[in-house]
């Protein structure tokens, strides 16, 4: 496969990825293309027989966390600096409702910000998981862990957001 | 009373893959991922078989940023501008702006020069004042930049513009970017082959500028991104600029 091919194949999950753990649309669109020009210089590294997507999930975690740490480490520099715009936030709130289906609507944008309210871990991993379908081996990958963490991780999740959605009166009627 | 019924995993299932569908992700954008083109390389001035463009949009206080410093922000490209480089005195030819003078009323940023480099020989300044660049020529113990032939370049760009400009640099191959810390401050130390450096002055793109830049230390220091420009290496640029003190 042309590598270009690899790329176009695979900028939505890299990207989304990266948005997962950035949570900045520019950022992580860095990230993901930071990424494939290190997957296009490693890529000798790669082994045909290993699946592709945790290997490149792998490196998008590492350039995204890399981009974190300059942003934490800017934060600390630039006190004065705005405090970053968390547009997911403010996107899963205001979810549009369609009017053929109001309630389920409304139940989806709960969710949302119920996952949005989550601690960073637990919101990432639930993410992950339902919103990107990634395999817990793509995850970890991800993330950088092991799968066995992401399994007790996204538990420990599920937990936190069953207890959230419960306060805001979700319920399996 | 009725116990409350809790969710179980089945519906929290249910409801996570449904919200999936309504999760708002950005548009994911064009991903080239090409690795640095291996074409054949002309006369390196004109060809820009530069790796680094530098994009600096002075006042993008606290931007988020690949890598960056202050309004400074690096991005990986592969595409690289073309660029001119006229031979023109050396102000217009490293575009720097206007002659001026280090007690220029109408420059508006701070500088502070090398102790034993004071002071500069030349001194230029942007049109608003808000970027200032002073030169020194080659002489012993500062020897010629190989991309611009100037002793040591010091440019002074405030962070004061609209926060939605962008800087970056685009990088290719053969460049390499460290962290180091300069007086007291998180930095970069950007080395290899020439790059280019662009300004997005006055706010506008349409007001940028290219030109080509050898290896550089870029810090920012109480509101200004201090960028040397020079051909020394890292560690005699970084105890240059542990000296500078008001000019």
């Amino acid at each position: 496969m042309a590598f270009g091919e690899l790329v176009g194949r695979h900028s939505t999950v890299a990207f989304r990825a990266a948005y997962l753990v950035l949570r900045d649309k520019d950022q992580a669109a860095d990230a993901a293309q930071e990424a494939f020009i290190n997957v296009h210089r490693a890529l000798h590294r790669f082994r045909p027989d290993e699946p592709f997507v945790p290997w490149l999930l792998t490196i998008v975690g590492n350039r995204a966390r890399n981009h974190r740490r300059a942003q934490w480490r800017r934060t600390a520099v630039w006190r004065r600096a705005a405090a970053a715009v968390d547009a997911s936030d403010r996107t899963a709130r205001s979810v549009p409702s369609p009017e053929a289906d109001v309630v389920a609507a409304e139940r989806r944008s709960v969710v949302l910000a119920a996952v949005n309210d989550l601690p960073p871990g637990d919101r990432i991993v639930l993410s992950c998981r339902y919103f990107s379908q990634l395999e817990e081996s793509e995850t970890a990958a991800l993330l950088g862990v092991r799968p066995g963490t992401v399994k007790s991780r996204l538990s420990r999740a599920r937990e936190r957001l069953r207890s959230a959605l419960e306060a805001r009166g979700v319920t399996d009627a | 009373m009725p116990e409350r019924r809790t969710l179980d995993d089945a519906t929290l299932d249910r409801l996570l893959f449904d919200a999936a569908e309504t999760v708002p992700w950005p548009a994911t954008p064009v991903l080239d991922g090409r690795p640095p083109s291996r074409r054949p390389r002309t006369a390196w001035r004109a060809a820009v078989a530069a790796v680094v463009t530098l994009l600096v949009a002075a006042g993008v206080v606290g931007a988020a940023g690949a890598l960056g410093i202050g309004p400074l922000r690096i991005l990986f490209e592969d595409s690289l501008p073309r660029v001119n480089v006229p031979d023109t005195p050396i102000g217009t030819r490293l575009a720097l702006g206007l002659p001026s003078a280090i007690d220029d009323a109408s420059m508006r940023v701070t500088v502070v020069v090398p102790e034993q480099l004071r002071p500069p020989d030349e001194v230029y300044r942007s049109d608003d004042g808000w970027r200032a660049s002073l030169v020194w020529a080659p002489r012993d113990g500062l020897p010629a930049s190989g991309s611009s032939g100037i002793g040591l370049l010091a440019m002074f760009l405030a962070g004061h513009l609209d926060p939605g400009l962008v800087d970056k640099i685009v990088i290719e191959s053969r460049v390499t970017i460290e962290d180091v810390t300069v007086r007291g401050q998180p930095g970069f130390w950007i080395s290899g082959e020439p790059h280019v450096l662009k300004y997005l002055a006055g706010g506008t793109t349409g007001a940028e500028r290219t030109r080509l830049v050898g290896n550089a230390l870029v810090w920012e220091e109480d509101g200004i991104v201090i960028r040397l420009e020079s051909g020394l290496g890292r560690d005699e640029t970084v105890a240059l600029a542990e000296t500078m003190g008001a000019p």
